[in-house]
């Protein structure tokens, strides 16, 4: 047993220290992580990534491992990857730790809550691999964004994002969540701050809330925002302020994208708008 | 089953040659199945997103020749492929078991482990554990210990719940079993809900795939320990094959016939309690072994249980062996929760039965 452990982590050390100078093979494991990777350059050595990343547009061509908080060890070894980065709730537990015992290199990093998350995120990612420049100059535009949002004060409005399942509820955005650092930075303020992450909402505290302006993610608004004004989850806030429904990419808005600045500023902009026309 | 159509005189030695004929096939059947096993499990080690041959990878091991390559899948093959096929034979073996002892005691052809709060339990726990987890920020790897041990403990609560609703001074009494079994799977499935109801996207996915049962990441420590508490549970069932089969009849009749009943029923509802517990707590829920496997087994070998267990144990471990492996090819590389193929599999089989019986009964 001795014998073909030494001569297993011989092989093993053989494997992987060849890879490191050879070919590089990512397996990316959660869409931000995923776009990040794209951002600084480092797309191109991706080889497979999990089923929540969907931006750039090469991903969709890519192997899919699974949900990044559930893969198999043996799915993310067929793909012969060098190494795995991921969030740091990638899991489950047991696959990370079978994958370790691979010898398979693990980058993790903390699963960003707010901007100031995405920025560290692509700060890590950036000295990890190599692409400090890079990583930079990301930091820095996405840092010129906000600041130019902050220059030009707006209204203080009320925006809220809703998501809606169906005719089974509403779920709106609350503190610490993307969409309401976002908001906050955007100049507006958050109408579901009352209550922490993503929380079902009834149309009663919809109304209680009284936010100017609605967002909905692109996902939900597939069939138009006629629809959901038309829908009786969202009838008697229509009443009261018409039908002010904007729709905004899931991705850039409820993930934590690299193009965070754009779309602070596309609300910004947004709300500039809504504040001359009333 | 064989019709043995008896005539007068020698009836005795005519009846004593057809059993002998009778018994010989279906241990015939059985050797099959238990042949079937290996085999069938050597083809489930070579599936997967990686494929692995074998024979190949042996001779380079034995030959100290492993290089790069096949250092890979020799690492796949002993830590990721081997403990799963071994666990899923297991498993499938005692849930099956599990399910034929359900249905004897019960009476009741549609009775499964699950019957007893097994397996709600088991995920409500389990589902505690994950949400709880979320809050108080518990880290990855203490939530891979608690986890199971959880969803084991919850198993076993709701089980001893139902056994002390059903419990009366003659004995455990089986309608009462059935009745507080779906009184504390109804409970079990309402705090579920509202576990699901407060839980955040991330969790609830979380929750809803270990429900659905996966044998990704099983490592060779829990494949020991389910062996461990498997085996002497199978083996006592096993033992009691004449005694179970002998309360087919009814409890009364039974005990006419020396049965223990009390003990027996009380002893195999442990049995069945940890044998399930064990099976679910590692890998979450994997629905229809029990139900239908011995139902098939039945069919093809009658309701003694001196054939029904050993049938059951490796048509079980047949089918949750094969459902594994095209879980983790039909859509690689990702892997499709096992309990769902388990389901697709089983599910037309039981419309079938269902089928057949409204045959029988519209003869009747």
């Amino acid at each position: 047993m001795k014998m073909f452990q030494l001569l297993f982590f011989t092989a093993a050390l053989c494997v992987f220290s060849c890879g490191v100078s050879a070919e590089r093979r990512i397996v990316s494991a959660g869409g931000s992580v995923t776009e990040t990777l794209y951002a600084l350059g480092v797309g191109d050595d991706i080889v497979a990534v999990d089923t929540s990343s969907s931006y750039p547009l090469p991903v969709h061509s890519l192997p899919k491992v699974g949900y990044y908080r559930q893969l198999s060890p043996e799915g993310v070894l067929s793909m012969r990857p060098t190494m795995l980065v991921g969030h740091n709730n990638a899991g489950p537990q047991a696959t990370l730790d079978a994958l370790r015992r691979a010898g398979l290199e693990l980058t993790l990093v903390q699963a960003p809550q707010n901007i100031q998350g995405v920025l560290t995120a692509i700060r890590v990612l950036a000295e990890r691999f190599g692409k400090e420049d890079e990583g930079k100059t990301l930091t820095v535009s996405i840092r010129e964004q906000l600041k130019q949002v902050a220059k030009e004060g707006v209204d203080r409005l009320k925006v809220g994002l809703i998501l809606t399942s169906g005719q089974r509820g509403l779920t709106a955005a609350g503190k610490n969540t993307m969409p309401d650092d976002i908001i906050g930075h955007a100049g507006g303020l958050n109408a579901f701050s009352t209550h922490d992450g993503y929380k079902a909402i009834s149309p009663e505290s919809l109304l209680l809330a009284q936010p100017n302006i609605l967002l909905v993610p692109s996902h939900v608004a597939r069939e138009g925002v006629e629809v959901l004004c038309d829908s009786e989850l969202l009838t008697l806030w229509v009443k009261q302020n018409g039908c002010n429904l904007h729709v905004v990419d899931s991705i850039m808005f409820m993930g934590m994208s690299p193009r965070v600045g754009e779309s602070v500023q596309a609300l910004h902009h947004t709300l500039s708008t809504f504040s001359q026309e009333h | 089953m064989a019709r043995v159509v008896i005539p007068c005189a020698q009836s005795y030695e005519r009846v004593k040659r057809a059993l002998s004929n009778l018994h010989t096939k279906r241990q015939r059947i059985i050797l099959l199945l238990t042949s079937l096993v290996p085999a069938i499990a050597l083809w489930s080690v070579q599936q997967g997103a990686m494929p692995v041959d074998v024979i190949d990878v042996f001779k380079h091991w034995y030959s100290n020749s492993l290089n790069a390559e096949y250092a890979m899948h020799w690492l796949v093959l002993t830590e990721i492929r081997l403990p799963r096929v071994v666990l899923t034979v297991i498993t499938g073996s005692m849930l099956a078991v599990s399910g034929a002892v359900m249905q004897g005691l019960c009476r009741n052809p549609l009775a499964d482990p699950g019957l007893i709060g097994v397996s709600s339990g088991a995920a409500l726990f389990a589902a505690a554990a994950l949400l709880f987890g979320g809050w108080w920020n518990i880290p990855a790897s203490s939530l891979q210990v608690v986890q199971p041990l959880m969803a084991f403990g919850g198993a076993l609560i709701a089980s001893v719940i139902v056994f002390r609703l059903a419990r009366t001074s003659t004995g455990v009494n089986t309608l009462l079993l059935i009745l507080a079994g779906v009184a504390i799977n109804a409970l079990a499935g309402t705090l579920l809900g509202l576990i699901n109801a407060v839980a955040d996207d991330d969790t609830l996915r979380s929750i809803v795939f270990w429900t659905m049962g996966s044998y990704a990441s099983v490592t060779w420590l829990e494949v020991i320990i389910t062996a461990l508490v498997a085996a002497p549970i199978l083996a006592f069932f096993f033992s009691y094959h004449q005694s179970l089969t002998l309360m087919l009849g009814g409890d009364n009749e039974a005990r006419c016939l020396g049965v223990a009943v009390d003990k027996v029923k009380t002893l195999s509802l442990i049995g069945v309690a940890l044998g399930t517990a064990l099976a679910v707590c590692f890998t979450g829920i994997v629905g229809f072994v029990g139900l239908v496997v011995p139902h098939i087994c039945r069919l093809i070998l009658g309701p003694d249980y001196r054939y029904l267990l050993p049938a059951s144990a490796c048509l079980g471990a047949l089918l949750v062996v094969i459902a594994d492996a095209l879980a983790r090819t039909l859509v690689a590389p990702a892997e499709l929760p096992v309990g769902i193929i388990t389901s697709l599999i089983g599910v037309p089989f039981l419309l079938y039965l269902l089928a057949k019986q409204r045959t029988r009964v519209a003869h009747a």
